[in-house]
């Protein structure tokens, strides 16, 4: 017999704070001024670093829009004495996983070497990040790939209703503007152009490091001075202003021959600083970003068998934050999966989360945190990412501590100080009449 | 959002061309059988402390009865609706509201369920998990409803996707009247045609302790996880369930060209598929020749076809292979190749099929052999690092019929391979071939 469940339903009275990190971060500060957060683990013989520059795709230039994403593309296509296939085989060689990313607010990379190759790998890494050759075969090869990706990115109707739903809400503000490039704009890009980024976004002052694995301070000290010493200690990047989105509480419609119409809808959310981001967080699992726990996917799909996949979250881009959301439902049905969004969207503004979404809501976001803590890599990620928004070592410690002093009282008037479901703007791409879809918001 | 999804990607979709995973690991698992022959598997790792638990069925989409696609993958969705125990819609609220997360996925050969939540929870989602295999219990409504969202997911996944839609036809014609021909996620009159009694009948038939692998990875013992396992799904009385035999496919006498393109398709893709021996068809230093052939043909920018195809002649943007060898029938060696604009995918085939046919001829060279082979080798280390994803491999090696030795000691096989077994890997794939052609639309 299988012991009865019921027991394992109880609502939440208290939480048990799991351990986040099963060993704390300590920070390392060089001699030569690089501070580091660091988790030392000698369980396995690697070393996963993780580092991000402040400042990313939204500093691109007019005309060259896709610059930080091209950067990101040629760091490790040849530095220093290598060209590209010199340095990619010396990578291969030595098993070294090194790449780079560029989003909207930041650029990232990562780094995972063995034990054994660690200091060539910092040195390579060292390499790509103050001497990277740029020459003009990767470049056009490079252009290349990111013009492809762009051309199979717009066959996604959730992708261009992403991109139209971002040009339409920050019109002139580099918000509006697709991260990975425009064709005209990867056109444009010259090996001057990549250059001139390296040399004004790299600096010292916008940039933290997370490392995890088998290293201890003083030799990790000594080597974020030779990898990172070299930068320069401040830059020029140009500021992005801050700005508004413009929600007119519309639907834009994307024209495409798809079978599923892709709906993005956005709203506007709290900063990752604002007092309410935690509150707000519980809201959101409660409506939107809990899986199989939120409303959306028990009224859409759950319910109605209207989609496979219905969702929000927050997404606190430093100039704007916002909320953004997106679902999937044939052609013939995606308004009424509009109007259940919109309606649910009114209902928690109205009422907020209830006592048991509240309760279970702490739990998950609470319990949770070291699911993402599966691998030296994730880790490192974690510890960057937690300087970035200027949060404290032991923040995931005291997670469930600050979500269990928030009262229920709280949370519902953070639903009600931030859901405007008239103003919540959607974008859908498919092969919609307007008869299929709701009136608008306004 | 990633809920509920099967693999019908990975097998059939737009990862055609980046298939491949390496299985060099070694886990140092322990393994072991209860009375009802349920078989379990445990990997410790104390970084953290949390577990991976995972349950996987051998049965999936190749085992559905004629006319039935898609039964397998609707019967994944159907597990999270509910058991006397467990009212439907709640499985995934329970696992959440503990801070837990949970998922499923459905290929050929295997379906999976899993859980990753705090170890302390443990017991609780193998009670859960354990009640589901033996006590699953639907209703129509909820039926009716599931039956809908998998229709949204086809549309979603292969629908929406063109190189989904090609990789669903060029299978067909490779696979012809085998059961691998089938798309995982099933036709759409099909799926339409599936009941609620067919969901059953297909649980009862295949869904039994015997027929399935516990896997556990995290802060545990061995010893907690045989205790917990025997106080639960220890409970569930044996099955006779159906032996299952996947046969041979017809041989392709001649090329196969599947050419592909609708309004949505903007950017051209090539793809190669050979059917393969696998770790159940063929000894072990078969398919570990596949996986490093595949990395010497296609393994990153220093691989041979990267420099011909997209360095020297720029006949391709991005050019990659891979081996998937971990199947209960045959297995597959796929190449897939983004042509530059204005690339003949004709001449891409011809270009390819001459690279392997150097390798069928001339073999390596003792340097590419011994760099890939220490690239694998030491691949190891970092799956190590992983807790969630590498270690599955034990449990999916077992799901198909294959066994924990072909992942623990691909090592060693790999470090004994020779430059004529990786000839012997490329004469199999000389020969006849099917090629599948995404295009976009001509310009009226």
């Amino acid at each position: 017999m299988i012991r009865p469940l019921q027991a394992l339903c109880a609502v939440f009275v208290l939480l048990a704070p799991l351990p986040a990190l099963a060993k704390p971060a300590t920070i390392v500060k060089s001699p030569g001024g690089i501070t580091a957060w660091l988790v030392e683990d000698h369980a396995n013989p690697m070393i996963a670093v993780s580092l991000l520059f402040k400042g990313g795709a939204a500093t691109d230039p007019e005309g060259k829009v896709g610059l930080a994403t091209f950067v990101s593309g040629m760091l490790d296509e040849g530095a220093g004495e290598m060209d590209s296939q010199a340095f990619q085989t010396r990578l291969d060689d030595l098993n070294i996983e090194m790449g780079f990313n560029a989003s909207r607010d930041s650029f990232s990379g990562s780094m995972t070497t063995l034990a054994a190759h660690r200091d060539e790998a910092f040195a390579l890494l060292n390499a790509a990040l103050t001497h990277p050759r740029f020459d003009a075969e990767p470049l056009e090869r490079m252009r290349q790939a990111f013009q492809t990706r762009l051309r199979q990115r717009s066959e996604r109707p959730n992708a261009r209703a992403a991109e139209t739903l971002f040009a339409d809400i920050f019109p002139g503000h580099p918000y509006g503007r697709p991260t990975d490039g425009t064709p005209a704009g990867l056109a444009a890009i010259t090996s001057a152009d990549l250059h001139a980024f390296v040399k004004t976004r790299f600096s010292r002052d916008r940039l933290v490091i997370g490392v995890v694995g088998d290293i201890g301070a003083s030799d990790l000290a000594t080597l974020l001075d030779k990898t990172f010493g070299s930068l320069p200690a401040t830059s020029q990047v140009p500021p992005v202003p801050q700005v508004k989105p413009k929600l007119s509480g519309g639907i834009i419609p994307v024209p495409m021959a798809v079978p599923q119409a892709a709906a993005v809808f956005v709203q506007e959310g709290p900063a990752r600083a604002d007092p309410d981001w935690h509150a707000f967080r519980v809201v959101m699992y409660a409506l939107a970003d809990g899986g199989f726990s939120s409303r959306l996917t028990e009224e859409v799909r759950e319910k109605r068998g209207l989609a496979y996949g219905v969702g929000a979250e927050a997404a606190p881009l430093a100039e704007s934050p916002l909320v953004v959301g997106s679902v999937g439902t044939q052609t013939a049905k995606i308004g009424e999966s509009l109007r259940i969004i919109r309606a649910e969207w009114a209902k928690m503004r109205d009422s907020g989360p209830t006592d048991d979404e509240i309760a279970k809501a702490k739990a998950f976001l609470a319990g949770s945190l070291p699911l993402g803590l599966n691998s030296s890599p994730a880790i490192a990620q974690t510890l960057t990412t937690l300087q970035h928004f200027n949060l404290p070592p032991d923040e995931l410690d005291h997670r469930a501590e600050v979500l269990a002093a928030i009262s229920p009282e709280t949370i519902r008037a953070v639903a009600k100080r931030w859901l405007t479901p008239e103003r919540l703007t959607f974008a859908v791409a498919g092969e919609i009449k307007a008869s299929d879809l709701p009136q608008t918001g306004k | 959002m990633r809920r509920r999804m099967s693999l019908c990607l990975l097998l059939s979709g737009a990862s055609l061309a980046l298939a491949a995973p390496a299985h060099a690991k070694v886990f140092d698992p322990t393994v072991f059988t209860l009375e009802n022959g349920l078989t379990v598997v445990v990997v410790e790792n104390h970084r953290a402390p949390i577990v991976s638990h995972m349950v996987w069925y051998k049965v999936g989409a190749a085992d559905e009865p004629a006319g039935k696609t898609g039964l397998a993958h609707l019967l994944e969705h159907l597990m999270f609706k509910g058991t006397p125990e467990i009212p439907a819609g709640q499985f995934s609220k329970l696992v959440a509201a503990k801070g837990g997360v949970d998922n499923a996925m459905t290929s050929r050969d295997f379906t999976a369920y899993y859980q990753h939540i705090a170890a302390e929870n443990l017991p609780m989602v193998m009670r859960m998990e354990a009640d589901r295999m033996a006590h699953l219990k639907l209703d129509e409504k909820d039926f009716q409803s599931e039956r809908e969202v998998v229709r949204e997911e086809r549309r979603q996944r292969v629908e929406n996707e063109p190189a989904a839609m090609l990789s669903e036809r060029l299978n067909m014609a490779l696979w012809m009247n085998h059961p691998y021909a089938r798309p995982i996620g099933g036709f759409d009159s099909e799926i339409q045609g599936l009941t609620l009694i067919d969901a059953l009948s297909f649980h009862k038939r295949w869904y039994a302790p015997n027929n399935a692998v516990l896997f556990v990875a995290g802060d545990v013992t061995p010893g907690q996880v045989k205790s917990l396992a025997e106080e639960t799904f220890g409970r569930i009385p044996r099955a006779a369930t159906p032996d299952r035999v996947r046969g041979e496919p017809e041989a392709p006498q001649a090329d196969i060209r599947i050419a592909f393109s609708a309004p949505n398709v903007h950017q051209a893709r090539w793809y190669r598929t050979d059917i393969v021996p696998s770790c159940a068809t063929a000894a072990p230093k078969v398919g570990a020749a596949f996986d490093m052939l595949g990395e010497i043909l296609g393994g990153g920018t220093t691989s041979r076809l990267y420099r011909q195809l997209v360095l020297e002649e720029k006949l391709a943007v991005s050019v990659g292979a891979g081996y998937d060898g971990t199947a209960l029938g045959p297995g597959s060696f796929t190449i897939g190749a983004t042509p530059m604009p204005g690339t003949d995918p004709d001449v891409l085939d011809a270009k390819i099929s001459a690279a392997i046919a150097a390798i069928a001829k001339d073999g390596v060279t003792a340097a590419e052999l011994a760099r890939v082979r220490d690239r694998m080798l030491a691949a190891r280390i970092y799956a190590r690092d992983d807790l969630f994803s590498a270690p599955q491999a034990l449990a999916e090696s077992l799901a198909v019929g294959c066994t924990i030795a072909d992942v623990e000691t691909f090592n060693d096989v790999i470090a004994a391979l020779t430059a004529d077994d990786v000839k012997a890997a490329a004469i199999l794939l000389d020969g006849p071939h099917a090629q599948g052609i995404l295009s976009p639309e001509a310009a009226p």
